[in-house]
């Protein structure tokens, strides 16, 4: 069983309270592509060429400031492409390395159990992985409820933001 | 005639009863734009005039056209029902008479329910009152109220004496064909001298008619004599045309010749202009170059979050975990197999030594299966019960040639091997701890990049703002815009192309002319060749002493009007100067040049050297307008004209700065026996207020202060918009 490949073939999700966010930074793929230059899009505040960018940043800011708040129970959740499709392909196995490394999963062990066992930690790997995601969402929402004008006036906000607490 | 005060009741943003009481000398309305001086200004013009003047369009309109605009919105809003009414009143003194005129004029709306009626016309009182009667009488004959207004101020000088500010460019506007001539009309004496001309031109017409008549009475031939007689009126008449034309082509170039120098004067502004122009259009185009350059850098800014993986920054931690994490999965995985290993091998060992002790199947094994049924050892002959250690050492002969040597292959194996997926994340993570190492010198550099173009674009857009302020500066210093400016260089070539033409076209027409004249001449001696007898002596006299009083009346009218001018020129200058006290970089003096046409003058600026001064700004043009409106006025003085009518001008020295407006209020209170001005320059600078207030050489009449009731931001409702009025002397 290729254990990369299984869990790049899963689609995490995220609390759906943070769609019109990941719309607002983001330049709109599909239907909206061409309508307006890339310039154009940035300027009206798009920081992100596409929706997982905008994932990755938040399951990395998760990591990073070691934040990882689970999903409410109950909340309802959007679907999100699946990770075989983020690019770069090595930050997204950055990201899953860190995943792996902040799960509690036993490696050893992992290697003794069952295909569907196997299954079974995959989801618990992309549970983790949602759990940063929106950890990193929660970090971003608060800053923009603590101070708008950091996004609004910010050309470079997002990456200060990595700065911040460094 | 002295205006004694005005009362404004309702009208516009003077709402409920307001009162300005008037003296000889300077009277000063000082307030603030939009504090209510035009709206002052129109009070006057709509009791005289039934119009008001409108900024916006620059133009005078009638009651008919404004309609409740002239009534308070206070009082509008503060009427529940029933009539509102707006009046103003003018208090005339005739000092020499001694009697008063009172013009009121009124407009009334009225309020039923939520709409306002308006009437179309306003009402016009006008009373007159001798002082020593003690009523006044209401002057109901519209011929006898036209005559009282015409007292007050006639039409032909109004334009000199009511005016705003703005239309100071238009009153003398000496593009305008005999402007000034016209004005010195107005002024002084001078048509009494072309009526003069008028008869002495009729007068010598008539002799020559009469002389020519009696020569061709005493004619030898009478039929050549009327064969010249008809041609010779037929060339006068083509000389006739041709002077005509000569006069026409010379307005021409009279008028392209004022229109050049006008030209020149703003030629070097408009050039500049125009490089600026170009200059603020390159700086725009750099600006937009930087700008397309910084802002695709902006756009990579964000891409590099994942082209140049910024977005691992500071993340560097997570490979750390998962290094001792896969580390340790690693040795566990090794540990485990080494165990393995070391056990198979200590098995194998084992299986090995017993395979030394006794060769295999030796003794056979249904020997063995006996001693051990038996429990007894039949080599050594010893007891060996079930189970002991002698008969379990019995056994292992028979299980050892089962054994085999194991292999590590034969081991139990884990289910999953994800060695080589987990190696590959730790791989990939070494790779990009790497390159985390180098963001933060990644980012900085790519800053600094930024930085520097957005230092470059501020610079470029500062550059950009300077020049359009200098390009606004100069625009609104020679009231010329871009566009205007590119024209007037065009205009001014075309202008000087139609000099040159027009130049070679009055030579043309005068070596024509010149020709016809000896043509006249030949025929003229032809004509008197032909004459037998003689002309009476009487006859030739008349002709002599018409023609003789024809050249002294032209040549008198010319040196009268040449007189004039001079002393137009000279009371100019003295004027000019005055005004121009404050500002020691004023210089040159007013002259006024009589143009090609011989029909009207031009003020221009000369140095002492008398060489003209060009590139005059707006400011300068209309202090030697105002000037030489002044000059209009004053040669007049001592003849009653401006004895007897009131200046009123709103605004009249916004356009040339504070240096010259203590100059001009010397100069306004010397020329008019009484001046009411409304200026805003005495409001801003109280230095310049303490001096009108208080310098001996301004005779000063009412100095008030206006101001609005509600302040500035509240300015959108004017429902409860009044007037404040306080007199400061």
């Amino acid at each position: 069983m290729e254990l990369l490949k299984r869990l790049k073939d899963r689609a995490p999700e995220y609390d759906e309270q943070y769609y019109q966010m990941i719309l607002d930074y983001t330049i709109e793929q599909g239907a909206g592509m061409g309508r307006s230059s890339e310039e154009d899009r940035w300027k009206q505040g798009k920081y992100f060429s596409t929706r997982y960018e905008m994932y990755m940043y938040a399951t990395l800011l998760g990591l990073k400031k070691n934040y990882r708040l689970p999903i409410a129970k109950g909340t309802k959740k959007q679907k999100f492409i699946e990770i075989r499709s983020w690019q770069p392909m090595e930050v997204t196995d950055y990201i899953i390395m860190g995943v792996v490394a902040k799960s509690s999963i036993d490696l050893n062990d992992l290697e003794n159990l069952e295909d569907k066992e196997v299954e079974d930690k995959l989801t618990e790997l992309r549970s983790v992985l949602e759990e940063y995601a929106n950890g990193g969402f929660d970090l971003i929402r608060s800053k923009k409820e603590e101070s708008p004008d950091f996004f609004q006036q910010n050309e470079n906000c997002f990456i200060d933001l990595l700065n911040e607490g460094n | 005639m002295i205006l004694t005060s005005i009362e404004l009741n309702n009208f516009m943003c003077y709402a409920g009863p307001n009162r300005f009481d008037f003296k000889e000398g300077i009277n000063v309305i000082i307030g603030d734009n939009g504090y209510g001086k035009s709206k002052l200004f129109d009070a006057f013009y709509w009791v005289m005039y039934d119009q008001c003047f409108n900024t916006s369009q620059k133009a005078f309109r009638n009651t008919s056209q404004l309609k409740k605009l002239i009534v308070s919105d206070k009082a509008i809003a503060e009427t529940d029902q029933g009539p509102i009414t707006a009046s103003v009143i003018l208090t005339f003194h005739n000092t020499e008479k001694d009697s008063i005129y009172i013009l009121e004029r009124r407009y009334q709306v009225r309020k039923v329910g939520d709409s306002i009626m308006e009437d179309t016309e306003s009402e016009e009182i006008v009373s007159h009152k001798e002082m020593s009667i003690l009523n006044a009488r209401v002057v109901t004959d519209p011929v006898k109220i036209e005559a009282i207004k015409r007292s007050i101020l006639p039409d032909n000088i109004k334009p000199y004496m009511w005016f705003q500010g703005e239309q100071v460019e238009s009153i003398i506007d000496f593009n305008k064909h005999d402007t000034l001539t016209q004005a010195i009309n107005v002024l002084s004496n001078i048509t009494r001298f072309d009526n003069i001309i008028e008869i002495a031109d009729s007068l010598k017409e008539s002799s020559t008619k009469e002389l020519n008549r009696k020569q061709r009475d005493l004619s030898k031939d009478r039929g050549e004599s009327e064969r010249l007689e008809l041609e010779r009126q037929q060339v006068l008449n083509q000389i006739k045309q041709l002077e005509l034309q000569e006069l026409q082509v010379k307005d021409n170039l009279a008028k392209a010749e004022e229109r050049s120098e006008t030209l020149l004067n703003k030629q070097a502004e408009a050039t500049k202009i125009r490089e600026l122009e170009e200059r603020r259009k390159s700086i725009e185009r750099n600006l937009a170059e930087v700008q397309v350059e910084f802002n695709s850098e902006q756009v990579n800014l964000h891409k590099r979050m994942f082209t140049n993986k910024w977005v691992l920054k500071g993340t560097d931690g997570l490979f750390e975990e998962y290094s001792l994490l896969y580390n340790d999965f690693e040795q566990k995985k090794l540990q485990k197999q080494a165990d393995l290993k070391a056990k198979i091998k200590a098995e194998n060992e084992m299986v090995k030594e017993m395979q030394t002790r006794l060769p295999i199947d030796v003794p056979e094994p249904i020997h063995v299966q006996t001693m051990l049924s038996v429990e007894r050892c039949l080599v050594c002959d010893r007891e060996a019960p079930k189970d002991s250690p002698a008969w379990l050492k019995m056994k292992e002969l028979l299980d050892r040639s089962q054994m085999k040597l194991k292999k590590l292959e034969d081991e139990d194996q884990p289910l999953q091997n994800f060695s080589p997926d987990l190696k590959k994340l730790y791989q990939n993570g070494l790779v990009m701890s790497h390159v985390i190492g180098r963001i933060d010198e990644d980012i900085a550099s790519t800053f600094e990049r930024l930085e520097k173009l957005s230092t470059k674009r501020k610079s470029l857009a500062d550059d950009l703002r300077k020049v359009e302020q200098e390009v606004n500066a100069l625009i609104a210093d020679t009231a010329l815009n871009v566009s205007d400016a590119t024209n007037l260089l065009n205009e001014y070539s075309a202008q000087n192309d139609l000099t040159r033409r027009s130049i070679t076209e009055v030579s043309n027409l005068e070596h024509l002319i010149g020709r016809k004249k000896e043509g006249l001449d030949s025929i003229n001696k032809k004509l008197s060749d032909l004459v037998v007898g003689e002309v009476p002596a009487y006859l030739n006299e008349k002709v002599k002493v018409l023609d003789d009083f024809h050249k002294v009346a032209h040549s008198t009218r010319k040196r009268v009007f040449n007189k004039l001018v001079q002393m137009l020129e000279a009371e100019a200058n003295k004027h000019y100067l005055e005004m121009i006290q404050g500002n020691l970089s004023a210089r040159g003096v007013i002259r006024l040049k009589e143009l090609s046409n011989g029909k009207n003058y031009m003020p221009e600026l000369v140095d002492e050297q008398g060489n003209v001064l060009l590139q005059l700004n707006t400011g300068n043009i209309i202090l030697i307008k105002l000037a030489t409106i002044m000059a209009i006025i004053s040669a007049r003085q001592g003849s009653r004209d401006t004895e007897l009518y009131t200046l009123i001008t709103d605004a009249p020295m916004s356009v040339f700065g504070e240096d010259y407006t203590i100059g001009f209020c010397k100069t306004v209170s010397k020329v008019y026996k009484q001046s009411i001005i409304m200026s805003k320059e005495f409001y801003r600078n109280e230095v310049l207020r303490e001096k009108l207030l208080h310098s001996e050489e301004i005779k000063l009449g009412k100095v008030y202060m206006i101001t609005p009731s509600i302040s500035e931001n509240e300015r959108t409702n004017r429902n409860s918009l009044s007037t404040n009025i306080k007199a400061l002397n």
